[in-house]
């Protein structure tokens, strides 16, 4: 515990420069300051009069002068945070959790499975993936949305196109200008071929994804112990404290929020 | 250090306490016993009494306020289901300066007068438990067992005489014990304990008494109090594992929708995960639950009776 | 006295209309009854409507509207979907507002004894975005659900029972002592203050989601009769369908 802070639950403040809306309801805020992080793992955001909520950051962790939150509105809490505007200041703590194993990814093919919101916490990851390219095999990056309307970065997988292998986005819903794919998620996950025994696989989605998609992956024979997954839980904490967020004997603010397949799928339903 | 003392001598340890510390000890309210503030160090009762809430109560209140700062407390009148409580109590929130730390408490163990709730005799009670003394009544005279360096320097103002009686601290079972390892395991394996947890819980009202009473739940919301003068205060509510919203996400979505699923949960927490992350069960026997229950639901019975169904290895 | 000043200066007042419509308004005496708390609430609302406590008061629109009682006149009816054309939010207050009340008894009377409609909740005649329940509420939870609304703050009833805050107020258990109590099937917030009297809880506030009434109809059957059991499970109204109703509505 540093010195300075009474408790683990103070805040520090940061300001935020930059607002955009990405998608319906969905806002990105570029935040000025550095808090040293690695790929996947989450802050506590405040809002006074409000309540908290977690979010992971989703940009470069390479960016030591600012980070990005992107917030979608689905409570009280995020509603009003999403009406801030740049200049005003954002209560954070953290970083929290633990982070994608990028050192077992190297070497090997790399997945990447993306549902919906479940980009944010993967964006940071693919940055990576990016910026030490040679050394890792393949890559696959495979992102799924409802419609194109709700596509988030739709740059980046533009940008990542040229540098990834297989770069897939998907809506289950198209229009008249979409450039992707469209259909569920786990037909796409179903087309590429991939040696079962060096490759590795970072999924982010609902958990009714997870059900699924694990399922496309097992039959092409890709071990438990290398699917990791990014779970989502009801935090208050993020400490490890509250008991709100466990998934059976795990705490995911303080085990996960990132599981292999193998140890998180025996607890899911406890 | 074992030490003979008469109720003067207590009285000089209740004073000598009364400089350093503020404290707490059992007071008889109408029937019932509350674990509450002594204002001045006289007529200290000295034996544990139980009362309907745990010491958790004073230094984790309800409503607790992030920004007080923490007071050093004596608690007093502990017995040993208590102080295996509060130790456990402490490593869980031992690096999150929201209660006070071990040093700023002194623990004072006491006898008990076990009622028919009482099963800490079922539970191995670690001999190696951290308190600072523990007064215990005999015939005519006290014994003072000091545990620490901070029970040692209180008895040496005193000046008080080394006793070589013989002392145990622990409770015999008068039941076998159960079979922590077994629970665990049965516990752990939802599926076949599956029937069973929901004829449980067709019995139970899911209404958070027990978590409201049990010295070893400690589930908490952040809430940010707004005052009506303008401002706004963070605190941590207690909440229930069994409460509606506790395991809900965005969009009102539960993650724990039946009351079956809380209740596994809430002997899962005690069971399993406790004992993964504190290194012992989440329980201690006080059976205060056992009392506050309306619905005449017994975690001794419920335990036992799921050891007894599933006996052998599965 | 500054201070206050300067606070008022800060916050731009959103307006507040409290309306009845038939009940005991104890409610809105309920309100008032902590006068201090109550002048605080002015710090952020202009009070546009109050019959009760004003002599001038003004027609919408209103940010916020709390209602209290049942509707039952032509007259009443009208003034409440008025109100919900008017105001952005609309609370309602108590358990008439909320469950129908101690009048909603005469819905279970054999029609030829009343020749009068049944008694509708708010829920059932208009859409209502929050409550504050209780036979009469409770002061500091109805302040503090006001002052959240003026933050935004979405209000949220407690999700445990009666029997949570009673056991935080060391009080004894009266279904283990064998007197009938709907503690354990109704939600929290009152600050169990009917038991720390020792008087069984009524369940004025409503069911909880989880509410086990086979369990509570079991043990209240060792305690009183078929009867009484229905009676008791029917004081503020239809204590499993309605009350159950309303609660699925809260959850959203």
């Amino acid at each position: 515990m540093d010195d300075k802070t009474k408790n683990k639950f103070e805040f520090k403040n940061y300001k935020i420069i930059e607002k955009n809306e990405v998608a319906p309801e969905t806002v990105v805020f570029k935040i000025q300051g550095h808090i040293k992080r690695d790929p996947g793992q989450f802050f506590q955001v405040s809002m006074p009069h409000l309540g908290e909520a977690t979010f992971a950051p989703c940009s470069d962790i390479g960016d030591t002068k600012h980070f990005e939150l992107c917030i979608r509105c689905a409570g009280s809490t995020t509603n009003q945070m999403i009406k801030l505007l740049p200049g005003d200041e954002m209560q954070i703590r953290g970083p929290y959790g633990n982070s994608w194993p990028i050192g077992k990814m190297i070497g090997k093919n790399v997945v990447v499975v993306a549902g919906g919101m479940g980009i944010v916490p993967l964006r940071p990851l693919i940055f990576e993936l990016a910026r030490y390219r040679k050394e890792f095999k393949n890559i696959y990056i495979i992102a799924g949305f409802k419609t194109p309307e709700h596509v988030l970065f739709e740059k980046d997988f533009l940008s990542w196109n040229s540098i990834f292998k297989y770069v897939k986005v998907t809506v289950e819903k198209s229009g008249s200008k979409w450039w992707g794919e469209t259909g569920l998620i786990t037909e796409i996950l179903e087309k590429p071929k991939l040696s079962p025994n060096d490759t590795i696989v970072a999924m982010c989605g609902p958990d009714i994804m997870f059900k699924y998609a694990t399922q496309t992956l097992l039959n092409k024979e890709i071990p438990k112990t290398n699917i990791y997954v990014s779970m989502e839980r009801r935090m208050e904490c993020g400490i490890g404290l509250c008991q709100h967020c466990n998934i059976g004997k795990f705490l995911v603010c303080k085990d996960g929020p990132i599981f292999s397949w193998q140890k998180i799928e025996p607890e899911l339903g406890k | 250090m074992l030490y003979k003392a008469n109720n003067h001598h207590l009285d000089l340890v209740a004073e000598v306490i009364n400089k350093k510390y503020q404290i707490f000890s059992h007071h008889k309210n109408g029937s019932v016993f509350k674990y509450q503030r002594n204002q001045s160090p006289k007529n200290i009762s000295w034996h544990s009494q139980k009362s309907i809430l745990p010491f958790k109560k004073i230094i984790f209140p309800e409503g607790l306020n992030l920004d007080k700062d923490n007071q050093k407390v004596a608690l007093t009148g502990l017995a040993l289901c208590d102080i295996a409580a509060l130790n456990l109590f402490l490593k869980q929130f031992s690096e999150s300066g929201i209660i006070q730390k071990r040093e700023e408490l002194l623990i004072v163990g006491g006898d008990c007068s076990p009622d028919e709730n009482c099963f800490c005799d079922q539970f191995n009670l670690d001999p190696l438990l951290d308190f600072d003394l523990f007064i215990s009544k005999r015939e005519n005279e006290y014994l003072v067992y000091s545990k620490s360096w901070r029970g040692e320097n209180i008895i040496k103002k005193i000046g008080l005489k080394k006793s070589l009686v013989s002392f145990n601290l622990k409770a015999k079972a008068k039941s076998p014990k159960i079979d922590l390892e077994l629970t665990k395991k049965n516990i752990d394996n939802r599926e076949l304990t599956k029937d069973y947890w929901q004829k449980i819980s067709n019995n139970c009202f899911g209404c958070g008494a027990c978590t409201a009473v049990c010295p070893l739940c400690f589930c908490f919301d952040q809430n940010f109090l707004n005052s009506p003068d303008g401002g706004c205060k963070r605190c941590l509510n207690w909440t229930s594992c069994f409460a509606s919203d506790f395991s809900q996400i965005q969009f009102g979505h539960d993650l724990r929708p039946e009351n079956t699923d809380r209740l596994y949960n809430w002997y899962h927490h005690k069971f399993v995960r406790g004992p993964k992350e504190l290194k012992s069960p989440l329980c201690v026997g006080c059976g205060r639950c056992i009392t506050a229950c309306p619905a005449h639901l017994n975690i001794k019975n419920i335990i036992s009776s799921m050891n007894n169904k599933f006996p052998v290895d599965n | 006295m500054e201070k206050k000043k300067e606070t008022q200066q800060i916050f731009i007042k959103k307006s507040l209309a409290i309306f009845s419509l038939t009940c005991c308004e104890g409610c809105q005496f309920e309100l008032l009854k902590d006068y201090v708390n109550f002048n605080h609430l002015l710090n952020f609302y202009e009070l546009k409507n109050f019959r009760l406590g004003q002599e001038n008061n003004l027609d919408g629109p209103f940010d916020v509207a709390v209602v209290e009682g049942t509707p039952e006149s032509q007259r009443e009816y009208k003034l409440l979907h008025q109100i919900r054309r008017e105001s952005k939010i609309v609370v309602a207050m108590g358990a008439c507002a909320n469950l129908g009340g101690i009048q909603s008894q005469r819905n279970h009377l054999p029609a030829k004894y009343i020749g009068k409609p049944e008694v509708k909740t708010l829920y059932d005649t208009i859409k209502i975005d929050f409550s504050i329940p209780g036979c009469p509420i409770t002061n500091t939870e109805a302040i503090s659900i006001l002052v959240d609304l003026y933050w935004d703050k979405i209000p949220k009833l407690p999700g445990h029972a009666v029997c949570f805050e009673c056991r935080l107020n060391e009080n004894e258990c009266l279904i283990k002592k064998g007197l009938p109590c709907l503690g354990p099937v109704t939600v929290a917030g009152c600050n169990s203050i009917c038991i720390n009297s020792k008087e069984s809880c009524f369940g004025c506030r409503g069911p909880l989601p989880q509410a086990n009434f086979i369990k509570m109809k079991e043990i209240l059957s060792a305690m009183l009769s078929k009867k009484e059991i229905e009676d008791w499970l029917t004081i503020y109204g239809d204590y499993q369908k309605k009350w159950l109703g309303i609660n699925k509505r809260d959850k959203s």
